[in-house]
């Protein structure tokens, strides 16, 4: 044996260096398959609310208005939501990297494959209603998620048509209501001429309409802001 | 304890944390190989090359339940020999550096393989190639230092590198170009 290994030798001796237990790679492999699962997962949900999103967009009110196409889009976007989903994709990606064997795919396989994966459990979790009950109940319970990403009407007008959400709070005389907005201003709204599901208090709804003063809006179309998969196939159907 | 010379690496590996006999095995088959790649891809001086070295040894001995014996245990130890060579450069804030000590059968490996010659209508010397090779990208250098002088196979490389074979194929016919270009332009 020479000086080196009798060096190293007596200093892993002497330091009482010992090998590393079995049970924390093990441990290191559970956790980083958790975590890209969880990752995963989290970034299928957010495409869920995307698709959501979408599919509940204020196209029914535009169709209604002559107004600019891309204009809309680009306002109607959940970029909150696509951020999120961005954030996990990678995620996802980072720590399948690290799984043992992992490096002999390209990057860019498993951006597809967790691309895909995203989309296809998105797709379930939508059909599930996961999105609307995740857009909801952020809506419902996280104060700046409305201002984020809600549609901006304001920078939004077409002509003198207007687009309106809000949560219905109460019901006045004449086929009038109030509406609060995501900016906690309160508005009287007559439905009077509107077509219209079913209304009652706390129920969030968009609408299609005029403003007819500082706080008083005349509604031609109303819908609810949350429709569930039933109204959603109605509205299929109606098409 | 029982030691057995003829064991392979791998068995040496999956005993040796039982068993200190077989771990001073393993260290005498890898030391000089070792030793020599850190020096080559660290361009540190010999006493440093030796420092990283015993580093390199208490991480292989730290780390062998962690061991994949599917995997082939030089491309394991010399994996970590790259990254504890890289986290020196990282720890000093200094980019890595290949020192590309070059004998003359390893220039020949490299003309041949590379038809220097051929395709540069030009007799080559060892200082021009060594000159070549000193202005290619890091990332170049570590897989020609694998492929041509620790004479690894791409699925070596790729164990080592973490890299997929792929991607070891195109960066070794890129640093082929490179290289031929710059021998071409000199």
């Amino acid at each position: 044996m020479n000086n080196f290994t009798d060096n190293l030798i007596n200093k892993i001796e002497s330091k009482n260096i010992k090998p590393r237990p079995k049970f924390t790679f093990l441990l290191k492999d559970i956790t980083l398959f958790l975590i890209s699962t969880i990752s995963l997962i989290i970034g299928s949900l957010a495409f869920a609310v995307i698709f959501y999103m979408i599919d509940n967009n204020n196209w029914d009110l535009y169709s209604k208005t002559n107004g600019n196409f891309l204009k809309f889009l680009l306002l109607s976007l959940p970029y909150l939501w696509l951020l999120l989903l961005s954030i996990f994709i990678w995620l996802s990606i980072y720590y399948i990297r690290h799984i043992k064997g992992t490096y002999k795919y390209r990057a860019s396989y498993f951006l597809f494959i967790v691309i895909l994966a995203n989309i296809i459990f998105g797709f379930i979790f939508y059909n599930f209603g996961l999105g609307r009950t995740i857009e909801m109940t952020f809506y419902q319970h996280i104060p700046h998620y409305r201002t984020i990403n809600e549609f901006p009407f304001h920078i939004w007008k077409q002509s003198n048509k207007n687009i309106l959400t809000g949560t219905i709070i109460g019901f006045v005389e004449n086929k009038k209501f109030i509406l609060i907005d995501s900016k906690q201003q309160n508005w009287i709204v007559d439905y009077q001429t509107a077509r219209s599901p079913l209304l009652n208090t706390g129920l969030p709804v968009k609408m299609l309409g005029e403003k007819t003063s500082e706080n008083s809006y005349r509604a031609e179309i109303i819908k609810p802001l949350f429709p569930t998969r039933k109204s959603m196939i109605i509205k299929m159907r109606a098409r | 304890m029982n030691t057995d010379k003829r064991k392979t690496d791998e068995e040496l590996a999956i005993s040796a944390p039982s068993n200190v006999a077989d771990f001073k095995i393993l260290i005498d088959r890898y030391q000089k190989p070792l030793a020599r790649y850190i020096f080559r891809i660290s361009g540190r001086n010999r006493h440093d090359t030796e420092d990283i070295l015993q580093e390199v040894f208490i991480k292989i001995y730290k780390n062998l339940y962690s061991y994949n014996p599917k995997l082939k245990f030089s491309s394991w130890i010399y994996r970590i020999a790259h990254n504890c060579v890289i986290s020196g450069w990282r720890k000093i804030k200094a980019r890595p550096q290949i020192a590309f000590n070059i004998d003359n059968d390893i220039i020949k490996n490299i003309t041949d393989t590379f038809d220097l010659e051929k395709n540069t209508d030009r007799i080559i010397d060892k200082q021009q190639v060594k000159q070549a090779l000193d202005k290619l990208n890091y990332k170049y250098k570590e897989v020609l230092e694998l492929r041509y002088m620790e004479q690894k196979t791409y699925e070596e490389i790729s164990d080592i590198l973490k890299k997929p074979p792929g991607t070891i194929a195109a960066l070794i016919n890129r640093a082929k170009k490179k290289l031929k270009k710059h021998i071409k332009y000199e």
